[in-house]
């Protein structure tokens, strides 16, 4: 689909049902300031633009691309001086991610292919709902998580035999511990049909544990502190806005270079956050 | 789809305005995705409504009741209850089976309709969910009791120990202790895995401390992170897939527990199909009753529209024909199977004709109230003005669960009460611990229940955010991609 198709489709939603698309077009932020306008009230550096129009947006954004280049590490020195007492003073200012927010779909996904084609690994997109199409777009690989539940299913499948042959259908002694040759109606000991039940619930069984603790283990959480929750902005993260972070870890993190691609892709909003002083 | 347009022509893309083929959107076109947010989550940080109380309190009270009976049953010992021979499982097996089968709703429009891709889950599924521990929960302590020393319960579990004691795995009610207690683990995780992304809204949005680190504790620290989405998308389908079999399973096991005995009315192979078509349709009807009331109470008419509660009675005039046609077929078997004790059992205890000497079952009625609330009152659905009224909706859904509890009761006690001799026929009656518990136990899922909907987003948030029209990018099908399945759930929805 070119292009023109996808405009063409826009336009149809915006004109056939009256604010179809609304929540997700790209609105001014009303009442909706940049928390903490200079470095010592927050732990970031901050460079918030109160957006009241597009133009307006792209005034302050110049401006503010301005003063940055003029003066970087003008802007750095504040925080730093925060703590001057501190043992690791460095370790108090550090960076920690550049946070670039947007407010539609379409932006983070334009923008996410582009934090991908630089090359970037250690960064990530952060959307209230699973968003389509950023998969391709971050280049992700598809997840490992089903073989976990699988091989843990089949693992629960082969203990429900075990423990009911060594219970119904044998006399061994296995750990001290010995079963009955028991026959139950009719039956022979270790009967395979009335096994059925119980070798399938205890497959799903440990398939359901094992997929949850295998998510929690794939994704990493609990994890209560990051970096990311000391931007007071994120909270709309998980309510109405897209947000891109890419991690000072990362190889290529640039203070100068990855912010100038982050604002390339038209952020709402743009903040370097640093790491909590622990 | 309308023959006029060419179908090769048509896009298949999710962001197609949907009215194009002939489709309406699921929510009101106006709904923003900081709406549902506030709506949903709104819920948790308001003072209840006065409705809520108005149901609350006498909820704790029922469940006071429960508490009381559950103590004077365990002093006293199971003869408290009516049960008596030759009517051994009575009134604590049908609540157990009854409850069982209100909670497999929930399964099933979590898994099952998720499975199939129906969007309109969304807006019940969390709600069903958390439905369906509470009726496990309260359904587990009917056979907890019913082993008449639940102190030595544990007997139950293979457990190695000195008594080098083991259960029986060839006892159907073994596989049903393994089944609930699979069915309870699966609903919890399946439920609590839901919630986190919710709970995570719930905290960033909290202003107080304390609900900021209680709900941040159980969102586990949840950043929105696609990273996670991804794996998280991917656990979330095989829930759905492994959901799917064991609540099927589960009735068919409960449903193994009367089929294996040789009682006529219970030895019949159609149980297991039967069982599993009458709990979701009993789950459907509560959920509407619940659901009813409380988008009333908390003005959740946005987020759960008429087209919603459309699709929920088309459901249950669907599954009412299921069971209407189980009925008729247990009618045909008997007769078919020239068995002439399954024959007496349908015709004389059931129907309540009297058989060449007089005799009948005094338990008839209850054949004849289940058969007309479960067959009869859904056929009101057939007609739209039903569909679209809420008090024909709420009535029928109670007078649908009133059935399914009969069916039970028919089930259970009337074919046990007249078995193969006459001279060990009975009759059961309750008594008032009977009525206290199963009182109780309403009591006791309501108060669960309303604690649910008053502190835990009671709708899924991120779930319904992303069926909002426009919530995925526009250019999405550019590259498609074989992996991004699972992740096709959440795209805009058609209706149907």
């Amino acid at each position: 689909m070119s292009e023109d198709d996808d405009k063409k489709l826009d336009d149809d939603s915006s004109s056939s049902e009256k604010g179809a698309s609304e929540p997700f077009r790209k609105k001014t932020i009303v009442g909706m300031a940049p928390v903490g306008q200079t470095p010592k009230e927050t732990k970031g550096t901050l460079m918030g633009m109160p957006a009241i129009d597009d133009a307006q947006v792209e005034a302050d954004k110049q401006e503010k691309l301005a003063a940055a280049e003029e003066k970087p590490a003008a802007e750095e020195k504040p925080a730093a001086e925060e703590k001057p007492a501190a043992e690791k003073p460095a370790a108090a200012a550090r960076p920690a991610l550049y946070l670039a927010e947007f407010e539609t779909p379409d932006a983070i996904v334009h923008a996410a292919k582009r934090v991908r084609d630089a090359g970037y690994t250690k960064w990530d997109c952060h959307t209230p709902y699973a968003l389509h199409g950023l998969d391709d777009a971050m280049g992700l690989t598809p997840t490992k998580i089903g073989i976990i539940s699988f091989i843990f299913g089949l693992t629960g499948v082969l203990a429900a035999f075990l423990l009911m042959y060594a219970t119904n259908a044998t006399d061994t002694s296995v750990m001290g511990f010995a079963g009955y040759r028991a026959i139950i109606g009719g039956k022979p000991p270790g009967a395979f049909p009335s096994m059925v039940p119980i070798l399938f619930e205890l497959g799903i069984l440990l398939c359901g544990l094992s997929t949850l603790f295998g998510l929690c283990g794939l994704v990493k959480l609990p994890r209560h502190n990051h970096p990311v929750f000391s931007s007071e902005r994120f909270a709309r993260a998980t309510d109405d806005r897209y947000f891109i972070s890419i991690e000072a870890a990362d190889d290529r993190f640039d203070l100068e270079d990855t912010r100038a691609l982050l604002e390339s892709t038209d952020p709402s909003f743009l903040e370097l956050v640093e790491e909590d002083a622990a | 789809m309308s023959d006029a347009l060419p179908i090769d022509t048509l896009p298949i893309d999710d962001s197609v305005p949907i009215e194009d083929i002939g489709e309406r959107h699921l929510m009101p076109a106006d709904m923003t995705i900081s709406e549902v947010t506030n709506l949903v989550a709104g819920v948790t940080e308001r003072p209840a409504p006065r409705g809520w109380w108005i149901l609350f309190i006498p909820a704790v009270m029922l469940a006071g009741l429960m508490f009381a009976c559950l103590g004077y049953l365990v002093s006293a010992g199971t003869g408290v209850w009516g049960n008596n021979a030759p009517v051994y499982w009575a009134w604590d097996i049908t609540n157990f089976v009854w409850w069982i089968g209100i909670g497999h709703a929930g399964t099933l429009i979590s898994a099952i309709l998720f499975l199939f891709r129906q969007k309109w889950r969304t807006s019940i599924n969390r709600f069903a969910e958390a439905m369906t521990v509470f009726a496990v929960l309260c359904a587990a302590i009917f056979p907890v009791l019913h082993t008449g020393r639940p102190w030595l319960d544990y007997y139950l579990f293979p457990i190695p120990s000195a008594m080098n004691v083991w259960p029986n795995f060839k006892s159907p009610l073994m596989w049903d202790v393994f089944a609930v207690n699979t069915y309870l683990t699966i609903s919890v995780v399946f439920w609590y895995v839901g919630l986190i992304p919710d709970l995570a809204t719930i905290r960033d949005r909290s202003t107080n401390l304390l609900r900021k680190r209680i709900y941040g504790f159980f969102a586990l620290g949840w950043r929105g992170s696609h990273r996670h989405w991804q794996h998280y998308e991917r656990a979330y389908l095989i829930f759905a897939a492994i959901s799917t079999p064991l609540v099927l399973s589960v009735h068919s096991v409960v449903s193994f527990d009367f089929a294996t005995s040789v009682i006529p009315g219970w030895h019949t192979t159609i149980f297991p199909p039967y069982f599993v078509t009458g709990a979701v349709f009993s789950g459907f009807a509560l959920v509407m009753t619940l659901m009813l009331i409380v988008r009333a109470v908390f003005g959740m008419h946005r987020v759960v529209t008429l087209k919603h509660l459309d699709l929920m009675t088309k459901f249950m005039l669907a599954t009412s024909m299921l069971v209407g046609y189980a009925y008729a077929m247990e009618f045909f078997v008997a007769w078919y199977s020239g068995n002439p004790y399954e024959w007496w059992h349908f015709y004389h205890t059931r129907i309540g004709l009297a058989d060449s000497t007089g005799q009948r079952s005094p338990y008839f009625w209850a054949w004849l109230a289940m058969v007309s609330c479960n067959v009869g009152v859904p056929q009101i659905f057939w007609f739209k003005f039903a569909r679209r009224s809420i008090p024909v909706m709420f009535v029928a859904t109670l007078l649908i669960n009133v059935g399914m509890w009969f069916e039970r009761f028919v089930i259970i006690v009337l074919s046990i009460h007249r078995d193969y001799l006459p001279s060990a026929w009975g009759i059961f009656h309750p008594t008032l611990v009977d009525m206290g518990l199963y009182l109780g136990t309403m009591g006791f899922f309501l108060t669960l229940f309303l604690l649910f909907v008053r502190w835990l987003p009671m709708f899924a948030i991120a779930e319904l955010k992303g069926i909002l029209p426009g919530a995925h990018p526009s250019h999405l099908h550019d590259h498609h991609e074989p992996h991004e399945a699972p992740a096709g759930e959440l795209s805009p929805a058609p209706a149907e």
